[in-house]
């Protein structure tokens, strides 16, 4: 294999390696769809254990959006995170055993067994 | 032809380099606090005079910040409003304390109670069950305390005005028992009730004596008036908790464009 070659090869692999992985975060497919609000999260929750009736409409500070309904008989706290690698940082922290992500949102629950319901109905996955 | 390919190569990784460059630097979502996006390491503008206060909570001391930030800001202390409708959520914990972080926070004041009554323990338990409180304490309050403390951040706990439903409100009190108690044990943790600052007479929709509305008519929120008067408690408190003889509120905060965040139709003039 010739210089040239070998530099061509190894070109081909970093442009098609970053072009897979990204730019930092979880942002790949495998982290899930992105939404824009805790009300599209909302809605793809209509089917699941009574749906998720938003006690109020999101509240904003400088980290997320958030709202909060009860699914079946506990909580869930829907939150879109104005910086996607702030779900990967909740993730790495663990403890949480109800949680399930997308790429820049989560939803929060204190009952272990929905979360593969709302990973299910939301496209996003359980995290802990 | 491998030159060709090569060339083209190199400026697709170029501009996918170039891309993710852009997108590390982009500016972070604008706040109305000191503090940082989660992604920006860059230090906090909080002058290195002024005390740090995080107020952190569900959506009643969500409708408080901003008065504080108003009475407090920018002479008296930096204010950052955290959202953490629950403290048993552990997702709300590590946000709280990454918050904290970024604003190196001297205090960090709580308030929830409304959510916080349906945690349930890692054992499956409930407020008023055998053990709860055990539980709630060893899982809940002192790993959020003790992470704060070594920061050497206080950590005060308000119990949250007093609810409409007698029921809701009977849980409410139980919790405020768990945290006083907690409080009374823990150097570095403080407690107060806000029921104390809106007449600490049970629930009131209306000042006892100027008929100023102090709650939204869903029993549950404040109205400016009932802001207004948890701010004033809060910055005592906050004072006492940082040892200061006083923090001097910026004049007219009472007035300021915080108090158009409280739609009539909830809080409509009193009768």
């Amino acid at each position: 294999m010739s210089l040239r070659s070998a530099v061509t090869q190894l070109a081909l692999v970093s442009g098609v390696t970053l072009a897979a992985v990204g730019c930092g975060g979880d942002e790949s497919p495998a982290a899930g769809p992105r939404y824009d609000s805790v009300a599209e999260i909302a809605e793809r929750l209509d089917g699941v254990s009574g749906g998720c009736d938003l006690e109020y409409e999101g509240l904003e500070d400088g980290e997320r959006e958030l709202s909060i309904c009860t699914l079946g008989d506990g909580l869930a706290e829907l939150s879109v995170w104005k910086d996607p690698g702030a779900v990967d940082a909740l993730v790495a922290a663990g403890g949480a055993s109800g949680l399930v992500r997308g790429a820049n949102w989560t939803v929060s629950l204190d009952d272990a067994d929905l979360a593969a319901d709302v990973a299910e109905a939301t496209g996003g996955r359980v995290a802990g | 032809m491998p030159a060709r390919r090569l060339v083209r190569t190199v400026l697709v990784a170029a501009f996918v380099l170039a891309s993710c460059a852009e997108s590390d630097i982009a500016a972070p979502p604008p706040t109305s606090s000191p503090a940082s996006s989660p992604a920006d390491d860059s230090p906090p503008t909080t002058p290195a005079t002024l005390p740090s206060v995080v107020v952190a909570g569900d959506s009643i001391i969500h409708d408080v910040a901003p008065a504080v930030e108003a009475a407090l800001e920018p002479a008296a202390a930096a204010v950052l409003s955290v959202l953490s409708p629950s403290l048993g959520d552990p997702a709300n914990r590590e946000t709280l304390l990454r918050s904290a972080a970024r604003a190196r926070a001297d205090v960090v004041v709580v308030m929830v109670g409304v959510w916080e009554r349906f945690h349930t323990t890692e054992a499956g338990l409930q407020i008023g069950d055998a053990g709860f409180v055990e539980a709630y304490t060893s899982e809940v309050l002192e790993p959020l305390a003790a992470a704060l403390d070594r920061d050497g951040r206080r950590l005060l706990i308000l119990g949250p005005p007093v609810l409409k439903v007698p029921e809701d409100q009977a849980v409410v009190a139980e919790l405020e028992a768990i945290w006083s108690a907690y409080a009374a044990a823990t150097a570095t943790v403080h407690f107060v009730d806000s029921d104390r600052w809106l007449g600490d007479a049970g629930y009131a929709e209306l000042a006892p004596v100027s008929g100023e509305r102090l709650r939204r008519l869903d029993g549950l929120h404040l109205c400016a008036a009932g802001a207004a008067r948890i701010t004033e408690g809060l910055i005592s408190e906050v004072a006492a908790v940082l040892g200061t003889a006083g923090v001097t509120p910026s004049t007219d905060w009472e007035r300021g464009s915080w108090t158009g965040r409280f739609p009539e139709d909830e809080c409509p003039p009193s009768p």
